[in-house]
């Protein structure tokens, strides 16, 4: 599952550390979501879109792999 | 860090700082024993086999706290990782029980039974090992 999390960091000059104190969980756990290692749960993936302000769908986007 | 219930799921696990009584009790459970073997080995005479129970309890114990205490940042990742590291657990000690009289035939040694210690110290051990290598590659 693809995410454009970087990038929205990016968008916000926010840091890896301060997006894992927004939604309340380790930075490790950050990079790990952003380099694809890590698929968040359902309330992390929204608590994520709610700090960027956008919709979940628009953060995360379904592979081909994630259909086998 | 305040956590939220749906993420902070570990209320099962020991604090933080069982992490140290459980490093101090193994560093006990090995110390102890030898010092006493080679410094005064009269205090264990005729009771070795109790002494022997004994050190491999506090061992297990030590490891057990070790094992089953929360980390400095908990989150569902490491949730996962834990429930990753207890079914490799889980497969290594079945491969462990079904193989060790194997090896120890093919070494010629004999074939003895294993202890609830022994196995309780090698699923700990995997059980530590196998969570450790987990969070490095997280």
């Amino acid at each position: 599952m693809k995410n454009t999390i970087k990038v929205e960091r990016a968008k916000h000059n926010m840091t890896q550390q301060d997006l894992a104190e927004k939604v309340g969980v380790s930075r490790q756990t950050i990079n790990s979501i952003e380099s694809q290692k890590y698929i968040p749960s359902t309330v992390l993936a929204l608590k994520i879109a709610k700090v960027f302000n956008t919709k979940v769908d628009e953060l995360f986007e379904l592979e081909e792999d994630d259909f086998l | 860090m305040k956590q939220s219930q749906a993420i902070n799921n570990t209320a099962a696990f020991f604090p933080n700082y069982f992490k140290k009584i459980g490093l101090g009790l193994i560093l006990i459970a090995v110390a102890l024993p030898l010092s006493v073997k080679f410094l005064a080995p009269e205090v264990i005479e005729g009771q070795e086999e109790f002494y022997k129970i004994l050190f491999f309890n506090v061992l297990v114990l030590g490891l057990f706290f070790v094992a089953w205490s929360k980390d400095k940042f908990e989150d569902e990742m490491t949730m996962q990782i834990r429930m990753k590291s207890i079914g490799f657990t889980l497969m290594t000690s079945v491969f462990y029980i079904i193989f060790r009289p194997v090896v120890d035939l093919i070494l010629q040694d004999p074939v003895t039974k294993m202890s609830a210690q022994e196995l309780m110290m090698f699923i700990l051990f995997m059980y530590i090992l196998f969570y450790k290598l987990q969070k490095r590659q997280a």
